[in-house]
């Protein structure tokens, strides 16, 4: 064989295998959300028992969880317990829960019979799920008191990571 | 024979329904929980129209809307322009305007909203830009990186059609001589004398004439 066109044939698999190597723990479904470092999107959400509404930048003074769920979402059941007992144990935070294409009625009905400590806001039009970028529930964003999120975590939280990612909202 | 046969057709077919209807399930399933809301919840969210107050945000990413003001009877087509332009994220490599799934529907709604408010094309997409990053631009804009999505393979291909064009016409090297007929070739006594003439000729035409 040609000693040019072995060399070619190196300069394109080498960096290709090496491409390969450097992400093969990377899960292609996982995408950074543009928003960490930037401040929280300032929507105005309605609470699920009626009436009252919250628009977010009210809540800065505070560190916030927000917390994108559905009541057909089986990790949003597996972490509701550990949201409650995290929103109980630290009345200094602000805890939201938001609604995520699922109905109010559906959403009131789950909150009623599991319990709930905070407060949960629909999002009929999604303008909320748009502005924070969401892709599936549950989501949740940890937002520090000037309003910046600090992080964004995906999946069900437990007690550990609750306190952990607080940690880093309080900072 | 014949109903294994087509039994294996029917188990492929019944694997393949399976393949794709695995992925589906609970994207219907979803679509089916984001529909129907309760007329009482209707009532207490309100309309798009009172909107749950998106404009803070709206105007705090994008400021006063920079586009001409859109005659009702273009709205519908400039929306549709843009939804084909923004990536779906709840889907597969789908636009807003190709999905009937709740988060694009609610996606379009907003795009629609933001046309009417007189938001110009470039400053709707990069509201979802802010959220999502530039993996909600359908097509990646032609920057950075990016510019090699365009280029490589344009490189790789001319590369190809060179080296392929060169190989085609070089000449044999100086002193080269064209190989002997390989082993096992069948040779002008194996062959039917009337077929003869055709094999000499192709070995002709393929140098390997001896």
């Amino acid at each position: 064989m040609n000693k040019g066109v072995f060399a070619i044939g190196l300069a394109v698999t080498v960096p290709l295998i090496g491409l390969l190597l450097v992400n093969i723990d990377r899960d292609p479904t996982s995408i950074s959300s543009p928003l960490i470092n930037k401040p929280a999107p300032d929507v105005r959400l309605m609470e699920l028992s009626g009436g009252a509404s919250v628009q977010l930048s009210s809540l800065r003074g505070r560190p916030a969880v927000v917390n994108f769920w559905a009541t057909w979402c089986i990790p949003c059941i597996q972490e509701h317990a550990s949201l409650t007992a995290g929103a109980r144990a630290n009345p200094d935070v602000a805890f939201l829960g938001v609604v995520y294409e699922d109905t109010a009625e559906n959403a009131r009905g789950f909150l009623a019979s599991r319990g709930s400590a905070y407060p949960s806001y629909s999002d009929d039009d999604g303008k909320g799920a748009i502005a924070f970028g969401v892709y599936g529930v549950p989501e949740t964003f940890f937002i520090d008191a000037k309003g910046t999120i600090v992080e964004k975590y995906v999946g069900p939280l437990d007690g550990d990571t609750l306190r952990q990612k607080l940690a880093m909202a309080r900072r | 024979m014949k109903p294994l046969l087509r039994s294996r057709t029917s188990r492929r077919l019944a694997l393949i329904a399976g393949l794709v209807a695995f992925p589906a399930a609970p994207f219907l399933w979803a679509q089916e929980a984001g529909q129907g809301l309760s007329a009482e919840a209707k009532s207490i969210l309100g309309g798009p129209e009172s909107g749950s107050g998106f404009d803070a945000d709206v105007i705090a990413v994008l400021g006063p809307p920079e586009g001409k003001k859109v005659p009702e009877s273009a709205v519908n087509e400039l929306a549709k322009d843009i939804d084909a332009k923004l990536r779906c994220p709840v889907c597969q490599g789908v636009s807003i305007a190709d999905s009937p799934s709740g988060m694009a529907t609610k996606m379009r709604e907003q795009v629609r909203g933001l046309v009417t408010k007189g938001y110009s094309e470039e400053q709707i997409i990069s509201y979802f830009e802010r959220s999502y990053g530039e993996f909600v631009r359908l097509e990646p804009p032609l920057r950075g990186l990016n510019v090699m999505l365009w280029i490589l393979p344009a490189v790789v291909l001319l590369g190809g059609a060179w080296f392929v064009f060169r190989k085609a016409n070089q000449p044999l090297a100086a002193g080269a001589t064209p190989g002997p007929a390989p082993e096992g070739a069948p040779t002008p006594k194996d062959v039917d004398p009337e077929l003869a003439k055709y094999l000499e000729r192709i070995r002709r035409d393929s140098g390997t004439s001896s």
